[in-house]
């Protein structure tokens, strides 16, 4: 890890007990961040969100088939996994990643692996006992500059909003079996079930005797004790990570949690907002039969 | 140019799914093609500037059929009175998914320049090209892409600076779409109203596939279902996986197609299941891969008289047709057969058929034109008769025409179908040698401009040049007395012989096989012209060949007294014929004479020939005798099948007499050389390639064939063994009644049918104890001696070339074991068809000679039916 001199923690801790951070945000100010759906062409849903000049997560949702577990036989899965690329960051280099990666994956899996996730896991299920899907989410980090869980998350719940899963078709075999078929045109596929419900992560970090969001890295190496909460729209708490080495006086932590829900709400509001009004844009040129062009990697803050 | 992107789902082998991406680019430099247009850059304008202009359509026009059109219309399509037609890429890639045949027809009808069907790629243009919109169905999408290019092509040609108007009319018989159309401004009209206006051609009318759902409502409600609904296609399948069902091959017998026999696994047993009785069979038709139920025991068949019965009553509605209820076999030791019926239809066989209209089903005064529904009864006896419903049903009557089948409802007894086109009237020979020729599915067109390219560039005045000699390891064999032996009139020699004394007592024999294999290389369009072909087809008045006649007749043909590229097969024997060495390599012959057989028979008989040559035919002929001998100790069968000969009337090829073939030694002795070369050349190209060897096997044919024979000579006291070939051979050898000579030639001709039928497989595909072939006596066998006129022999010329040649470079062709049973499959086909086409071409010209004429013979019954039976006439 880089190590921060005395004189530059000194700077940043002041900076946040006086609400005024370094790049000139307040405590709780988000960066500027750039979103695109739909730019892996390949994959079920993709996404890619740029948080400021730095941290950049691509998401990629896959599809596929699988038998049921055995102990139960009526849901399907996410499957979680999170990778830094080398290029990312120094840091990163040979297996320099494998521990924040393990760390990342962990993450995002306690959160969407479960039913507080929202996903309606019955309905990944195909035939009962005998075919579910499997959501693959493979989150990517290409740059980092900073707060890229909440990036993570953020850049999921929107690539899980563009994720279409091929519709089947199941056909009475007679003799109660079953057989199944998936219909090829694209545009049968759906929206998975329970969408709305996906939370996001709000990483709080505890600086001094403060609070921030969205830390830069500076002020991560800064930071005393950091809580990540995973919230819903409806401001439901759907999982709380506590990272870093310092403690959380109890008083703080419920006034952290409180802030996180706040905020959580508002980012989620925005990002539902811009998501919908991106595949608004999106089904209008198809409408008109226009071509979907992608911004992609040209898409910038 | 510009970039689109399509994507679709797919299911893996595996069972998972992937999103396939597809780029697509769009172009702009994709022409029009019209003779007219001055803005594209073509160079050979398809379309003509003076397409056809209609009645109802007076602007002289180009066509756009829509998919459907051509699903269901392509035998109008294909009529020449259609031209100027512009096939969208939209529509033929619909086409594809739709129905290969169908596509395939398309290709070809592009493909022949002067049909003038263009092919345009508007899913490339950048004009013509759309996405698909949101809520759009695929087809709504593929129905849009064709009105927008028809749209394209009317605005293109009338900006273009033209000489004359021109415009497009799209033909759809959607109502919808035309609708859409019409809004758009866009010229179109269904195919019936379009094919009326073609006065020139009043037949298209008749062609027009019926709008078959009207009819089928109105059945419906009438609560009129004559026939179960198949099961869907995954019920089928399942059903098949967990042994409810099983799968096989409809087979409708000649004799009564009331009743069918499937080759399935019935009861863990590998067997023929009866299937009897319209009902039961549930509209599929001969050759139809079919999905059957077995039915409970009580329902098994049990003689074949009583289930006909049966069957007559449903049936009397249809009088036209239970007349026709041929006989059945009278036979009432016959234990209960396993029965079933059809539940469903896995795939369809459906092609045209020959065949005339029924006059008993024509209505209506001479010459009239009304429309009226006639019945069609194919040729083929298998084939049940086809409604169809024609406006020229006088004029089609004595004719033989060609029909194809639309459908067959649950509601209808008899398929539905339309009139494709007249063959001619029925009688004529011409016409006649068509329809088998038709009916057998035997390629006959001419070779196209492309394969005879691959012919030698000096044709008839290519010569044996001294490179052939040197530098293909070929050996010079021009010295050598080689003759050839061959029925008259034979221009495709295939094979000549010869012998000589070595110095060490023993004797040196060659086969000498045409070098077709020169000539033809792998991946020619000649090769695979060839290879579809399979055989060339004997027909009595006319032959199909195989290969251009350049090569068959002159190039390969080993004529008498010009060099000719060889492969040889060289034997060292010693004076018991036994074979102490055996070579093969390439060679070049000088053939000294062409024999007939009488004339080789001829010469060994004549004591006062006392040259090289003639001794020669009379060393051969004494080797061929032993060579016989010891086949026959081994158990190969003597066979006979009654072989007639007619000659014709040289002008009008009427045949004025008929006769048995006659055997003469001369006959035997090439055959036994042949027999000999193909079992050497068998087991060299097996021990090289023991996976991909194209071998030949005559099975054991199962004791059950011989059941009815057997029944039929206990009668005489005569037993008949047929555990191995030997005691078989031992008991014909037997079969012997003093007072007719005939008998025992009957008795082989009536074992001849009990045989199975030859085949040609990839070594790799059977165990080698299933190599046998069976009527021969050896263990294993090919085909290698008639490369000009059988596909199998070129094959195996290669093969064997591989063989002793260790630096020849050579392709999949050889080594791929799937690819050689593929290639088998067809040739065993193509041979089947061959034979039946020849036998029912002999069986044209028996017709032809007894026509009109009472002959008196002696004859024997050999099978007795319910209402018939056969007779076997020796003369």
């Amino acid at each position: 890890m880089p190590y921060l001199s005395q004189a530059e923690r000194d700077y940043i801790t002041e900076g946040v007990q006086s609400d005024l951070r370094a790049d000139g945000r307040g405590r709780l100010d988000y960066r500027a961040l750039v979103l695109e759906t739909g730019i892996i062409s390949q994959a079920n849903g993709s996404a890619r969100v740029r948080l400021g000049d730095g941290t950049d997560v691509l998401v990629g949702v896959k599809v596929e088939i699988d038998q049921v577990e055995p102990d139960a036989d009526n849901v399907g899965k996410v499957v979680c996994n999170v990778e830094c690329s080398p290029s990312a960051s120094q840091q990163f280099e040979g297996h320099g990643a494998d521990d924040l990666n393990n760390e990342l994956t962990q993450a995002l899996q306690r959160v969407l692996g479960g039913p507080q996730c929202g996903i309606n896991f019955e309905k990944l299920c195909i035939i009962k006992g005998q075919q579910c899907w499997i959501v693959y989410i493979d989150a990517m980090i290409l740059d980092y500059s900073g707060n890229v869980l909440d990036t993570i998350f953020m850049a999921t719940k929107a690539a899980l909003f563009n994720t279409r899963i091929p519709k089947t078709q199941i056909q009475d075999l007679g003799d109660g079996e079953f057989e199944f078929e998936v219909l090829d045109d694209v545009e049968d596929a759906e929206r998975l079930d329970g969408i709305e419900n996906i939370p996001i992560g709000v990483t709080l970090n505890k600086i001094g005797t403060g609070h921030i969001i969205d830390a830069s890295p500076l002020e991560e190496l800064c930071t005393e004790a950091k809580l990540t909460i995973a919230v819903n729209k409806d401001s439901q708490i759907c999982g709380i990570q506590k990272g870093a080495e310092g403690g959380i006086e109890p008083g703080l932590m419920s006034e952290m949690i409180q802030t996180a829900k706040r905020i959580g709400q508002s980012l989620i509001q925005q990002l539902d907002q811009k998501l919908q009004d991106e595949e608004q844009q999106v089904d209008e040129k198809r409408l008109n039969g226009e071509n979907i062009e992608k911004l992609g990697f040209f898409a910038m803050v | 140019m510009s970039l689109r992107a399509k994507s679709f789902i797919k299911r893996t082998k595996k069972g998972n799914v992937i999103k396939v991406i597809k780029e697509h680019y769009l172009r702009d430099d994709i022409w029009c093609s019209s003779a007219l247009c001055e803005s594209c850059n073509h160079t050979d304008a398809l379309l003509s500037a003076t397409p056809r202009a209609t009645e109802s359509f007076r602007t002289p026009h180009y066509i756009v059929p829509d998919t459907n059109v051509f699903m269901n219309q392509i035998d109008i399509m294909e009529h020449p009175a259609i031209k100027d037609v512009i096939v969208l890429q939209t529509v033929r890639e619909e086409l594809r998914h739709l129905s290969m045949p169908i596509y395939n027809r398309v290709n070809a009808i592009v493909a022949d320049k002067n049909k003038r069907f263009y092919a345009f790629s508007n899913e490339h243009h950048k004009e013509t090209y759309i996405e698909r919109m949101k809520d759009e169905s695929p087809n709504d999408r593929n129905d849009r892409a064709i009105r927008v290019s028809v749209k394209w092509y009317a605005n293109h040609l009338a900006n273009g600076k033209k000489k004359a108007p021109i415009t497009v009319v799209m033909l759809s018989d959607d109502r919808d779409n035309r609708e859409k159309a019409k809004s758009a401004a866009i010229k179109c009209s269904s195919v019936r109203d379009y094919v009326a206006d073609l006065t020139d051609s009043p037949e298209l009318v008749d062609m027009v596939v019926s709008a078959k759902d009207a009819s089928e409502a109105q059945a419906k409600a009438d609560g009129k279902i004559e026939y179960e609904e198949h099961l869907s296609q995954v019920q089928i399948a399942n059903g098949v996986k967990n042994g409810k069902f099983s799968q096989g091959t409809l087979n409708i017998s000649g004799h009564n197609y009331l009743e069918a026999t499937v080759m399935a696994t019935v009861e863990g047993k590998q067997q023929n299941v009866y299937i009897v009785g319209r009902k039961n069979m549930n509209r599929s038709i001969q050759g139809d891969t079919v999905a059957i139920q077995v039915l409970p025991k009580s329902e098994w068949k049990k003689t074949a008289s009583v289930a006909i019965e049966e069957d007559e009553d449903e049936a009397t509605e249809m009088k036209a047709e239970s007349e026709n209820t041929d006989g059945m076999d009278v036979d009432n030791a016959l234990p209960e057969m396993p029965t079933a019926k059809v539940v469903g239809i896995i795939r369809k066989k459906w092609r045209p058929y020959c065949g005339f209209i029924s006059k008993k089903s024509i209505h209506g005064t001479e010459g009239s034109t009304s429309a009226q529904n006639v019945i069609f009864r194919a040729m083929d006896r298998r084939i049940p008769s086809i409604k169809i419903r024609t406006t020229q049903a006088h004029t089609l009557a004595g004719q033989r025409i060609v029909v194809a089948i639309d459908s067959w409802p649950t509601t209808s007894v008899l398929p539905l179908g339309h009139f494709v086109k007249t063959l001619g009237s029925s009688g004529d020979k011409e016409t006649e040698t068509e329809v088998l020729l038709l009916e057998h599915d035997v390629p006959f067109q001419e070779f196209s401009k492309r394969i005879l390219e691959d012919l030698p560039a000096e044709g008839e005045d290519w010569v044996v040049l001294d490179k052939h000699v040197h530098n293909e390891r070929r050996r010079d064999f021009r010295h050598l007395n080689v003759c050839s032996i061959d029925p008259p009139g034979c221009t495709d020699i295939d094979d000549a012989l010869h012998v000589r004394a070595l110095p060490n007592g023993n004797f040196e024999v060659g086969v000498h096989i045409a070098d077709v294999t020169y000539f033809v290389k792998p991946g020619m369009p000649m090769d695979e012209e060839a290879a579809g072909r399979g055989t060339t087809v004997y027909l009595v008045d006319k032959r199909i060949d195989m290969l251009p006649s350049l090569l068959g007749t002159n190039l390969c043909s080993l004529r008498s007294n010009v060099e000719r590229l060889a492969f040889s097969c060289i034997w060292e024997m010693n004076e018991n014929a036994e074979i102490v060495n055996v070579d093969f390599t390439k060679s070049v012959i000088k053939s000294k004479f062409s024999f007939t057989y009488e004339e080789a028979q001829n010469r060994i008989d004549d004591d006062r020939m006392q040259d090289d040559v003639t001794k020669g035919i009379r060393t051969l002929n004494s080797f061929a005798k032993k060579l016989k001998q010891r086949r026959l100790e081994k158990g190969a069968l003597t066979l006979a099948s009654p072989e007639v000969r007619f000659n014709l009337e040289n002008d009008s090829q009427d045949p004025v007499d008929v006769e048995l073939k006659e055997l003469k030694d001369t006959n035997a002795l090439v055959e036994e050389f042949m027999l000999l070369a193909n079992i050497s050349v068998a087991e060299r190209i097996y021990s090289k390639f023991p996976d991909s060897a194209l071998l030949r096997r005559h099975p054991t044919p199962p004791d059950s064939n011989f059941e009815e024979l057997r029944r039929a000579l206990s009668e005489f006291n005569i037993s008949l063994e047929t555990s191995t070939s030997k005691e078989l051979s031992d008991s014909l050898d037997r079969a012997v009644i003093p007072s007719d000579p005939y008998f025992n030639k009957m008795v082989r001709i009536m074992t001849t049918r009990c045989m199975l039928q030859a085949q040609y497989f990839s070594s790799g595909t059977e165990a080698e104890q299933d190599f046998r072939h069976y009527g021969l006596a050896c263990p294993i066998y090919t085909h290698f001696t008639s490369p000009i006129r059988r596909y199998s022999d070129v094959m195996v010329h290669r093969l064997l070339e591989a063989c002793i040649d260790a630096d020849l470079t050579y392709g999949q062709e050889l080594t791929d074991k799937m690819r050689m049973k593929e290639l088998c499959d067809n040739l065993n086909f193509r041979n089947r068809m061959a034979q039946q086409a020849a036998r029912s071409s002999v069986e044209l010209y028996t017709n032809l000679f007894f026509r009109n004429k009472v002959v008196e013979e002696d004859g024997h019954v050999i099978r007795i039916l319910r209402n018939g039976f056969v007779v076997l006439v020796q003369k």
